[in-house]
């Protein structure tokens, strides 16, 4: 517990006070612009903190990872552009919130679950990090290519009630997903010989066009009438609708800051999984999910927040990266001759301790900032149609060209926005597209390491998931998620529960 | 449901048939070994063929669920106007092209200004206004603080 | 009238803009490049890989300093996919001069084998090579292999079912574990990750039995008892950790290929004028000299080169020479290197003779 003393001193140095709260601003407006990246401002300053010291950099760092993850729900709740990955579920129901008039209702949703979130998600870092990192460590291939087969199964929650139809998709995005050259044999697949296509095709740049121009393009139809003259005046959830709502945010933080944890999976999935989890576990929503449940917002929300402190774990303990931000910084550490690796907490207390630190100072200014000018942001929904549709598209241009610096994003993403309008206009979900093309490609390496660790063979993988632990659990969730989307169990539960199948009205 | 919607289950049965067909054709790799890299394609292909004749049969008889879909969302929406649409896409791909010759401040706001005005003629100046600070202010953010280099 | 008046308004702001843009300097892209004043805009710095790399990091801090010699900014962007091929073909496509920069590895001296791209260091021209690093054969802790011989002989012994971590054909366990299998023999069960951290990780994890690991992250975790290098690849000790054997004490025949490893440089398209490319590699080699470099390098446990112009051509030839043959001998090689005219360098015990 040596870094115990180094806690306060971001809260004592008035100078490393304000790089925080600096950065959780500067974080805020980039993770709310879709195609700026945490990643991309973590890189910024990295290289900027060579010719800083280490600590200030680090607290500025973490700054923008916090306002970063939490900006992205802003631009999803009001545009339905997930402003990074990670913000895709926080579009499932805040956006529907937001098209009902209770735009403010929504981001003060997010605001506060985001704050509790990001909060335990430092306090399980300052506690249980090597418990936590041990656990991490013994995720086999196998029980990754599990995790992400349960995290596919989500398709039964974010999809249209025809589930043919969100499988199908889903599929679709995983084939998207695979395009390019293949990571374990080097050949390429459905690239038909395009060197841009080898890359593979951005994820980002497919999110931006299904959800932001898509939503445009269907916007266009009805340009004149608004829907709503005036939103809703509440902005906070009652301390009553707070602590109804605690205890599944206190479940979807663990399930953030667990998911968080394993190196290579981040907030992206950890909120997915999230939202499942509390569509399947909250009997009476607020609302039917997907028509704007504050369930259905503050699930995904606190569960990206609390990954950060989840992917600061193996970096910290181990070394190695949870996930492209803590990379970058990382490097950074490295390049200052700070030697990341399981001695790190041992060797620079003062560096965990500030990380900390500064965790919490960021996570009280994501709930400043982001109340800060909450009614103008709420407002955004009632700006004419006129100016505000070619904005988000251009918007959308902008981010899918900064990316990766590269015109080919921007064609994709007006691409995957006419498909998306099409999708929309056959009642396909698009959800499940997106869900796929993240999930696919690392189910599918998982899938196929964990077959080689096996030899080559399929029963020998059989094998191995009743014999170890977290296999065995991750199975039992499968069959359970399978078996309770089967037509018959949905029937006979609602035989049993009758009563409880209405939603209940909350006010 | 409309005429066009009958060709729908038809145009994902050619693209599962079509990938399938792709999927055995990877190079040097043997679709029946799960760890190659076509077992796995091969594998949602077929998956997608069984889900788009599934879709096929539900379009004969109406899905009840579907009916109650529509009904809940927005009542008689208006059709969009198909020149509307295919010019406003027009327009991004424009802005998508024009981006590697013109300068893009320039575009910008030469975009942002004439999609609005075409969507609403009477208020020009509002929209002029709009476009300038909107494209300055997303150009500077991105060039001068986050380093995005404009390929013009 | 409406239409007159709004027709008007528009002409006239459009020309205006046009007006205003045409005397600012900076609207006018593709300006004539001469020489004698380069750089006089800034220049762009590919990165084909991913941020927090290596290949990143080693780039972001030497393109500060050069920005210092140059007098102009050089802007670094990260164009990452296809083992770098995306960015490397992008400054391919660019005007060869000097505006745009390949920051990379030692990748693109192995497309042509792997057949990862049409494109190689062929088709450009390196200005400097700065660091090279070096590779490590790591187990668990825990693991019952104590030195490398053990390891060897349980390979002979159970062909292809030692799990070793590799990041994908043409990385670095990928070669080390041709180089080896060529001189004692043995077949290791190759696991492929999506880079060398998390083969480390799956390592640590104890889901793998060996992997191949860049030196510095191997030290940290033999430092904090989570792993045992087994040998380095190279042909002297490694001063940081004296204790650990060289592989040509296990293998004597490796001597041949060695020293080895991974480099990084920074590269222009072939064909960028003779006066900017000396401008380049003297201001990347007055970067290369700095403290701050030589430390950075250091604490990333990179051994810095400082190569330019015939020498740096020299080594990445002969590196290709070695490695591509390698490959092509532990028969993972797509195309034959001879087919690509990359010469075989004669072993030094045929010299001998």
């Amino acid at each position: 517990m040596a870094w115990f003393e180094y806690l306060l001193i971001p809260f004592t140095d008035p100078k490393l006070f304000f790089i925080a709260a600096f950065g959780t601003f500067a974080g805020f407006i980039i993770g709310a612009l879709p195609g700026l990246s945490v990643t991309m401002a973590a890189t910024l300053l990295v290289s900027l903190s060579y010719t800083w010291d280490t600590i200030p950099a680090i607290v500025l760092i973490i700054g923008v990872f916090f306002g970063g993850v939490y900006g992205g729900s802003r631009s999803a709740i009001l545009l339905n552009i997930p402003g990074t990955p990670s913000s895709l579920a926080a579009t499932f129901d805040g956006y529907p919130l937001a098209q009902r008039g209770e735009s403010g209702l929504a981001i003060g949703y997010a605001t506060v679950y985001s704050v509790l979130g990001g909060l335990l998600g430092i306090a399980v870092l300052a506690t249980a990090s090597p418990l936590i990192s041990s656990i991490a460590l013994s995720f086999a291939p196998r029980d990754y290519f599990l995790m992400m087969l349960l995290g596919i199964l989500v398709v039964g929650s974010v999809g249209s009630k025809d589930l043919p139809k969100s499988i199908f998709v889903a599929g679709l995005g995983m084939i998207i997903g695979l395009v390019g050259m293949d990571s374990l044999t080097g050949v390429d697949r459905f690239t038909f010989g395009s060197v841009e296509l080898k890359g593979g095709i951005n994820f980002i740049a497919c999110m931006l066009g299904l959800f932001g121009l898509a939503e445009v393009l269907h916007q266009l139809r009805h340009l004149k009438k608004n829907r709503m003259n005036d939103i809703s005046g509440q902005f906070l959830p009652s301390c009553a609708q707070f602590l109804r709502f605690l205890p599944l945010s206190i479940r979807t933080s663990a399930i953030g800051v667990l998911i968080g944890s394993l190196p290579g999976a981040g907030g992206e999935i950890a909120s997915l999984m999230a939202y499942d989890h509390a569509k399947r576990t909250v009997k009476k929503p607020s609302r039917p999910f997907g028509k704007g449940a504050y369930e259905g917002v503050l699930a995904p929300d606190t569960a990206n927040m609390s990954a950060i402190g989840g992917a600061l774990i193996p970096m910290l303990t181990l070394g190695i990266p949870g996930d492209a931000v803590t990379a970058v910084i990382l490097g950074g550490l490295m390049i200052q001759g700070l030697t990341p690796g399981p001695l790190l907490i041992q060797s620079s207390p003062d560096l965990f301790g500030v990380i900390i630190g500064a965790g919490i100072i960021s996570a009280v200014f994501v709930f400043i900032w982001g109340l800060m000018g909450l009614s103008t942001f709420a407002r955004i929904v009632l700006i004419p149609k006129h100016v505000l549709l070619p904005i988000i598209a251009f918007l959308t241009v902008v981010g899918a060209y900064a990316i990766r610096n590269s015109v080919i994003d921007v064609y994709w993403m007006v691409i995957f926005g006419v498909i998306g309008y099409f999708m929309k206009q056959y009642r396909f979900p698009t959800g499940p597209m997106v869900l796929g093309m993240i999930l696919g490609p690392m189910m599918e390496g998982h899938f196929r390491r964990a077959i080689m660790i096996e030899q080559g063979s399929l029963l020998g993988l059989t094998t191995s998931l009743f014999t170890h632990p977290i296999s065995f659990l991750l199975t039992f969730a499968i069959v359970f998620t399978l078996v309770t989307q089967t037509p018959w169990y949905v029937r006979s539960k609602a035989k049993l529960f009758k009563q409880h199948q209405r939603p209940a009205k909350i006010e | 449901m409309t005429a066009s919607s009958r060709g729908v289950p038809f145009l994902l049965t050619a693209i599962s048939l079509t990938i399938l067909g792709l999927s055995f054709n990877i190079e040097d790799n043997q679709v029946l070994d799960p760890s190659s890299a076509s077992f796995f394609p091969a594998l949602i292909a077929i998956l997608l063929l069984i889900c788009s004749l599934l879709i096929w049969r539900r379009k004969a008889i109406p899905a009840s669920d579907e009916k109650e879909d529509q009904g809940s969302d927005e009542g008689s929406e208006p059709s969009l106007p198909l020149v509307r649409l295919v010019s406003f896409i027009g327009g991004i791909l424009l802005f998508a092209v024009l981006m590697q010759v013109i300068h893009f401040l320039l575009l910008s706001i030469l975009y942002l200004f004439t999609s609005m005005t075409i969507l609403n003629r009477s208020r020009w100046l509002t929209n002029l206004l709009v476009a300038v600070i909107t494209a300055g202010v997303i150009y500077v953010l991105f060039v001068y603080i986050f380093k995005i280099v404009f390929p013009s | 009238m409406k239409w007159l008046r709004l027709g008007t308004g528009m002409v006239l702001i459009l020309s205006l803009i046009l007006l205003s843009a045409c005397n600012a300097p900076v609207f006018l892209s593709n300006e004539f490049q001469t020489t004698g004043t380069y750089p006089s805009k800034p220049i762009t710095g590919v990165i084909p890989w991913d941020q927090g790399g290596t290949t990143d990091s080693i780039a972001r801090t030497i393109s500060p300093l050069v920005e210092k010699e140059l007098g102009q900014s050089i802007v670094l962007t990260n164009k990452p996919g296809a083992t770098g091929s995306i960015g490397t073909h992008y400054v391919y496509e660019q005007e060869p001069d000097g505006t745009h920069l390949l920051f990379s590895a030692e990748n693109p001296a192995l497309y042509g084998v792997l057949d990862i791209s049409a494109l190689g260091f062929d088709d450009f021209e390196p200005i400097a090579l700065y660091a090279r690093t070096m590779a490590t054969v790591v187990v668990p802790a825990d693991s019952k292999y104590k030195t490398l011989d053990d390891l060897l002989q349980d390979a002979k012994a159970r062909p292809g079912k030692i799990k070793m971590g590799s990041t994908g054909p043409g990385g670095l366990p990928h070669v080390v574990s041709s180089m080896i299998n060529g001189a004692a023999g043995t077949r290791f069960n190759l696991i492929p990750f999506p880079g060398d951290g998390p083969a480390l990780t799956a390592l640590l994890g104890g889901h793998i039995d060996a992997t191949v690991s860049a030196l510095s992250a191997a030290i940290n975790n033999q430092k904090a008892g989570k792993v045992r290098i087994l040998a380095v690849i190279n042909d002297q000790p490694v001063p940081a950790i004296p204790d650990v054997p060289t592989v040509t004490q296990s293998l004597p025949q490796l001597e041949q290929h060695l020293p080895w490893g991974p480099f990084f440089g920074v590269w222009v398209k072939k064909g960028t004028p003779e006066p900017i490319k000396a401008k380049l590699a003297k201001a990347f080699a007055k970067a290369e000299e700095t403290p701050k470099f030589q430390k950075a390098l250091r604490n990333i446990g990179a051994i810095p080169m400082n190569l330019h112009g015939k020498e740096a051509e020299r080594y990445w030839r002969d590196w290709q020479s070695t490695t591509a043959w390698l490959i092509y001998e532990g028969g993972e090689a797509k195309v034959h290197p001879a087919k690509l005219n990359i010469p075989k360098k004669p072993s030094r015990s045929d010299q001998e003779r």
